[in-house]
C-alpha cells in the first residue's frame, strides 16, 4: 500500500510539473490568496484589540493549522472531494478491479495542485507568527496530519451518503466548505447549540480549534480525548463507506484512468 | 440602438435560461445563511456593550455585510467560460458572428447575475432580520442601493471578463481571480466597512475600484445619503468605462494570437 501511495505522489507530481508555470502560478496564487486574510485580521485586531481570548497570533495559529491540514489533504488525499461523482457515475468499477485497498487507492489517486500553496502557506505562517518551542515544533506537524485525516474523513463521510440518498455532492461540498470557514474563526465566538454542531456534524472544533488549544497550552488529557474523537470520526467514515459499497451497483461503464 | 437590441436579447435569453435552475440555486445558498451567522457571532462579540463602532450599529454592520455578500454571491464566474473557450478554441466560432464577443459575454453574465440577485436579496433580508431585526430606512434606500448593487455586479463582470481574457497568455487564470476576489474582500470593504479601517487607509480604499463593487452599494443601503449614492454612481461609471477600455485593448491584443485553421 505504501508503495502505491508513493507511486501516486510521484506520478501526480510529475503530471503537475509538466505544466511548470501553471503549477507555480497556482501555488503562489493560493499562498497570496490566503495572505489576504492576514491583512483582514490585522485591520480588525488593530480596531478591537481582542476577541473572546483570541488575539492576532492565536488567529494566525488557526490559519496555519487549517491551511497546512487542508493542504496535506488536497495534495495527498485529493480525491475525497470527488467521491460522489465517482460513485454516481459508476466509476468505482475501475478502482474495485485493482488489487490494493480500495479507499486509500481512491483518495490518493488525485493531487489538487493549489493544495501545495496552502501547505507552504500554513508552514511559513506558523514559523513566522508563533513563538517556537521544541514542543510546538513537534506538535504542529502531527496536528496538521491529524487535521488532514479529519478533512478527508469529512469528505468520505458525507460523500458516502451518495450510496444511500442519490447525489450528496452538494451537501458534502457545503459541509467541507463550512468546516473550513468555521475553522478559521475563533471558536469562542460561537455559543449554545452551534458549538455542539461544531463538535459533531460540522466538526471544526475537532479539526482545528482543539488542536490550536493544544499547541497553545498542551495537556495529555485533552490530547488523548482529541485522538479518541478523531478516531471515532474516521471509523464512522470508513464504516459508512463500506456499508454503502454493499449497495453499489456497477454502471457497466467502460473507462480507463490515464 | 439596433446593436444594443441584440445584447438585450442575449441578456433576456440567459435570464430565462437561468430561471430554470432557480430551485437548485436557492437550495445551494444555505452557505449564505451560514456566512451571515458567522458574521453575526463575530460582530456580536466585537460590539459587546458598544452601541456604535465607526458610526455604525451592530444591526447596520450585519446588514452591510449582507449586502456586500449579496453582490459577491450573485456574480457569474464568467472568467471560467472565457478561459475554457480560449483553451478549447471554441472562441474562434464566436469571432465571425455579428456581435462583439465582449458585449455578448457581458450581457450573458449580467443575465445570470440578475437572476441570482433576487433570491439572494430575499434570503439576505430574512437572515439579517432573524439575527438583528429590521434595518431602519430599508425601503427608502432600496431603489438607490439596488442601482449601485447592479452597478457593482457589472463592475465585477468586467473584471472577470478581463481576467478570463488573460487565458490568451497564461495556462490558468484562476489565481488572478483569487487575487481579485481577495482585493474586493479586504480593500473593497466586503468583510468589514471601510469606516473601520485605520485612518491612513480609508481615503485610498474608498477611491479604489474594489470599493465600488462592495462598500458604496452596501453603505448606500444601510446609511443612505444622496452624497454616498452619487459618489458610488460616479465612481462606478468611471471604473466601468476604464475596465471596458482595458478589456477592448486586451481583446485586440489577444486576437493577434488567434490562428484559425480549417473547419
Amino acid at each position: 500500500m505504501v508503495r502505491i501511495i508513493g507511486k501516486y505522489i510521484r506520478f501526480n507530481l510529475a503530471a503537475a510539473m509538466e505544466y511548470r508555470v501553471s503549477f507555480l502560478v497556482q501555488v503562489l496564487g493560493m499562498a497570496l490568496n490566503n495572505s489576504a486574510f492576514i491583512f483582514f485580521w490585522l485591520l480588525l485586531f488593530e480596531k478591537v484589540g481582542e476577541i473572546n481570548g483570541y488575539g492576532f497570533r492565536e488567529v494566525m495559529l488557526l490559519w496555519s493549522l487549517t491551511a497546512a491540514g487542508y493542504g496535506i489533504n488536497e495534495v495527498f488525499l485529493g480525491n475525497g472531494r470527488f467521491l460522489s461523482p465517482i460513485i454516481y457515475r459508476g466509476e468505482l468499477d475501475v478502482y474495485l478491479l485493482q488489487p490494493v485497498p480500495l479507499l486509500p487507492n481512491i483518495l490518493c489517486s488525485r493531487m489538487n495542485t493549489s493544495g501545495w500553496g496552502d501547505l507552504a502557506y500554513g508552514i511559513v505562517l506558523f514559523l513566522l507568527s508563533q513563538e517556537l518551542t521544541p514542543l510546538r515544533l513537534l506538535l504542529f506537524p502531527l496536528l496538521c496530519l491529524l487535521a488532514a485525516f479529519l478533512f478527508s474523513a469529512i469528505n468520505v463521510l458525507y460523500n458516502s451518503l451518495t450510496f444511500y440518498m442519490g447525489n450528496a455532492e452538494n451537501l458534502a461540498g457545503s459541509v467541507y466548505n463550512m468546516v473550513l470557514m468555521f475553522a478559521t474563526y475563533p471558536g469562542t465566538i460561537f455559543k449554545g447549540a452551534s458549538t455542539w454542531i461544531m463538535h459533531t456534524l460540522l466538526p471544526a472544533a475537532l479539526v482545528i480549534w482543539i488542536p490550536t488549544e493544544l499547541i497553545l497550552d498542551f495537556s495529555w488529557e485533552k490530547g488523548l480525548l482529541l485522538l479518541g474523537a478523531d478516531g471515532l470520526m474516521i471509523l464512522l467514515a470508513i464504516l459508512l463507506f463500506r456499508g454503502g459499497l454493499k449497495r453499489y451497483a456497477s454502471g457497466n461503464r467502460m473507462g480507463t484512468r490515464l | 440602438m439596433g446593436s444594443l437590441r441584440k445584447y438585450a436579447a442575449i441578456f433576456r435569453y440567459t435570464f430565462r435560461d437561468q430561471l430554470a435552475y432557480m430551485p437548485a440555486f436557492i437550495t445551494g445558498q444555505i452557505f449564505f445563511v451560514v456566512i451571515i451567522f458567522v458574521f453575526f457571532s463575530l460582530w456580536k462579540v466585537i460590539y459587546g456593550t458598544k452601541v456604535l463602532l465607526a458610526g455604525l450599529s451592530l444591526s447596520q454592520t450585519l446588514w452591510y455585510l449582507t449586502f456586500t455578500e449579496t453582490v459577491e454571491l450573485s456574480k457569474c464566474r464568467i472568467f471560467q467560460t472565457v478561459q475554457n473557450e480560449i483553451k478549447d478554441g471554441s472562441i474562434a466560432y464566436a469571432l465571425n458572428r455579428p456581435y462583439s464577443y465582449y458585449g455578448f459575454q457581458t450581457a450573458r453574465a449580467m443575465g445570470e447575475s440578475l437572476v441570482k440577485l433576487a433570491p439572494i436579496m430575499v434570503l439576505g433580508f430574512l437572515s439579517a432580520l432573524l439575527f438583528v431585526g429590521p434595518l431602519p430606512g430599508y425601503l427608502g434606500a432600496l431603489p438607490f442601493g439596488l442601482i449601485l448593487i447592479i452597478g457593482g455586479l457589472l463592475l465585477n463582470t468586467l473584471w472577470m471578463l478581463n481576467i478570463g481574457l488573460l487565458a490568451f497568455w497564461t495556462e490558468d487564470v484562476t489565481p488572478f481571480y483569487w487575487i481579485f476576489q481577495k482585493l474586493i474582500f479586504i480593500l473593497g470593504g466586503m468583510f468589514f466597512p471601510i469606516d473601520l479601517f485605520p485612518d491612513w487607509l480609508q481615503g485610498t480604499a474608498r477611491a479604489l475600484p474594489f470599493a465600488y463593487s462592495a462598500y458604496w452599494p452596501a453603505l448606500t443601503m444601510v446609511s443612505f445619503s444622496r452624497e454616498a449614492f452619487l459618489t458610488g454612481l460616479a465612481g462606478q461609471g468611471i471604473y466601468i468605462a476604464l475596465l471596458t477600455l482595458t478589456g477592448a485593448a486586451l481583446f485586440r491584443g489577444a486576437l493577434r494570437k488567434v490562428h484559425v485553421q480549417g473547419g
